[in-house]
């Protein structure tokens, strides 16, 4: 398989009047770079002609590659299956929209040279409605930097470029293409944050809407305890248990608290529930192990020995 | 140049051709006269003009089908019989009868009158640009009891796999060859195929075939089979929903019973320290100790769920390709 230098992948859903300009203004932005590239235009089951004139312009133009998925899998789906096809050392996502500028691409690229293995872009002058998306953006993101330890100022900025083998290895699903940024902090990345220009849509209907504050608060939260539990599940556990332990000690003295003082019978009630945190503490500790088992058995800490082979 | 990914990149706008139709016939418990269904395929087939092949699983010790099918192979009958030593299952059976076939594309059939088979033509029509046909027993000619069961039985499939198809008790199925490559079956999952098909990504159609006036024998199953049908459409449910992301079901259903734990022990225990009510003679006690174990528990799975997933993200593809260009 051939390699580039750059491959630029478009997720589209029901994009058919962005598919050409999109094209044009990629090939226009990063045709005086003199780079080798690919541009992968992902899509995503539309119901549209989307898929029609992208066929249409790949046959023209073998730099540009279309995928299609046999229905709708969502945006992480679309990303990953880009990111899984390319073939460049540098990665480059953006929406297909036309809200994202092709024109920032180089200003990435020179990013990802600097030695920075993420580079987000940050949505400074966003032309959105203000009520139903910048203010939950706002505090969105703030919630997200501070759950994660991660503050990027605009993680729903879909242009972002990558290190290509460093992406290639971070696990994607479910709604997780928002997180790109705290998942690889796991592994120790560097990540740089640039300012980009933001267009107004131009075509078509915007695809997200206020009910993903939901999916997003559970995703934030899963993530949040994987990242806390996955690189010492055993130590957490173990710490669960101790508590459950001495909840169960605790117990069990107040239980025979009578028997010490006089003639009282233990308090059978007061045992039981120490029997429960026993067992509990007893059950935190398996846990922990067999969560230390399956992360030991993944590829997860290929993560961080590419980190350290790339120093 | 466009790369199609095994041969199902047609695209839905254009016409695919049939090849071969390989028909698999799993034999099981319950099935009729079988050289009067064969015959019955047999000339169904041969309206379609289109070349096809035959092939009989039977599952089981079920000698007297088994004589009659060899009869018939004898009579120079051309027929591909499979025989189990024991009975294995009727997905199992269809695998079997699968890993013989040759054609592009399956038909699958009961070996009982279930659906009139004039109406084959109808159901190939309908195949063109999808990748199964799901035949719907319409109108239906059996008892009244039969079809509440089989209402029932919908009705829980459809609140909790979704809803595919309206009649997935009919054996008529006629599908790509691709289905069967990337759902292998076992157990008793061929009743789900639909679902399963539609969650990867292919396209279901349906189609109504008039029901055999011959299928209307009352038939009533032991309880044994009414509970192994629930157990497999659990097994289904949790396939389809929480395969994917354990830890928002868990985590949820974990975090609720942990807090209402939580909530009822405080409640006690501030009771105990600052208002002197003793906890000896409050079971209330032991319940929410219970609920903050249990709930501890759910979450741990869930996590442990989350992590396998997350581990191996890499390698369960989320998604289906139907075609890459260039």
């Amino acid at each position: 398989m051939e390699r580039k230098y750059l491959s630029i992948i478009v997720p589209l859903y029901n994009e058919e009047e962005s598919v050409l300009p999109l094209y044009e203004s990629i090939t226009g932005e990063i045709d005086p770079l003199q780079v080798s590239y690919e541009i992968l235009f992902v899509d995503d089951g539309s119901k549209d002609r989307t898929f029609i004139k992208a066929r249409e312009l790949a046959h023209k133009d073998p730099r540009l590659r279309v995928i299609r998925f046999r229905k709708n899998y969502g945006q992480t789906a679309a990303m990953t299956a880009g990111i899984d096809q390319a073939r460049g050392d540098i990665l480059v996502t953006m929406d297909g929209d036309l809200q994202n500028d092709p024109a920032d691409i180089p200003e990435f690229i020179r990013k990802i040279g600097e030695g920075y293995d993420i580079v987000c872009g940050w949505r400074h002058k966003r032309q959105d409605k203000l009520i139903s998306r910048r203010i939950p953006s706002v505090v969105a993101n703030w919630i997200i930097g501070k759950i994660t330890g991660v503050p990027i100022k605009d993680n729903g900025c879909s242009l972002k470029a990558y290190r290509g083998e460093i992406i290639k290895s971070v696990p994607l699903y479910s709604d997780m293409h928002r997180f790109i940024p705290a998942m690889t902090s796991l592994a120790g990345t560097n990540i740089a944050e640039i300012k980009v220009n933001h267009h107004p849509r131009r075509f078509g209907v915007s695809k997200y809407g206020i009910t993903r504050i939901y999916k997003v608060t559970i995703d934030l939260l899963v993530i949040k305890t994987l990242l806390s539990f996955a690189t010492r599940p055993l130590q957490l556990f173990g710490a669960g248990g101790a508590i459950a332990l001495i909840a169960a000690m605790l117990l069990l003295f107040e239980s025979l608290s009578g028997v010490f003082r006089g003639p009282i019978e233990m308090n059978f009630m007061l045992a039981s529930g120490a029997l429960l945190f026993g067992i509990l503490s007893f059950f935190c500790l398996l846990v922990g192990l067999l969560c230390e088992l399956v992360m030991k058995t993944g590829k997860f800490r290929d993560l961080s020995y590419l980190k350290t082979r790339a120093e | 140049m466009e790369v199609s990914l095994n041969g199902k990149g047609m695209g839905n706008d254009e016409k695919r051709i049939v090849r071969q139709i390989s028909l698999i016939i799993p034999i099981t418990e319950r099935h009729d006269d079988i050289p009067e269904i064969y015959q019955e395929y047999k000339s169904a087939l041969r309206g379609l003009n289109t070349p096809f092949e035959m092939i009989a699983v039977v599952d089981g010790t079920f000698d007297r089908a088994y004589q009659q099918l060899k009869e018939l192979k004898t009579r120079g009958e051309s027929i591909t019989i499979i025989k189990h030593a024991r009975t294995f299952g009727e997905s199992t059976a269809i695998m079997a009868g699968f890993r013989v076939s040759t054609g592009d594309v399956i038909l699958l059939a009961p070996p009982y009158h279930q659906v009139e088979m004039s109406d084959l033509p109808k159901i190939m029509e309908s195949f063109d640009g999808s990748d199964m046909v799901v035949v719907r027993r319409w109108p239906r000619t059996d008892s009244r009891l039969n079809q509440f069961q089989t209402n029932l039985f919908h009705y829980l499939v459809r609140s909790l796999a979704g809803n595919v198809a309206s009649d997935i008790g009919c054996g008529v199925r006629m599908f790509r060859r691709e289905v069967l490559d990337e759902i292998p079956l076992y157990g008793d999952l061929h009743r789900f195929l639909p679902v399963l098909a539609f969650r990867q990504g292919f396209k279901i159609r349906e189609v109504d075939a008039r029901q055999s006036p011959k299928e209307k024998r009352l038939r009533t199953y032991p309880l044994g089979t009414y509970l192994r049908r629930m157990i497999d459409l659990l097994t289904v449910f949790f396939l389809i929903k929480f395969t994917k992301k354990p830890l928002r079901f868990f985590g949820l259903t974990g975090t609720a019973v942990l807090v209402t734990g939580l909530v009822v022990t405080g409640y006690l225990v501030v009771g105990r320290i600052f208002f002197r009510v003793g906890l000896s003679d409050r079971p209330l006690f032991l319940v929410g100790i219970l609920l903050v174990v249990l709930g501890l528990q759910i979450f741990a799975i869930g996590l442990i769920g989350e992590l396998i997933i997350f581990i191996h993200a890499r390698d369960v593809k989320e998604y289906q390709i139907e075609q890459i260009i260039n």
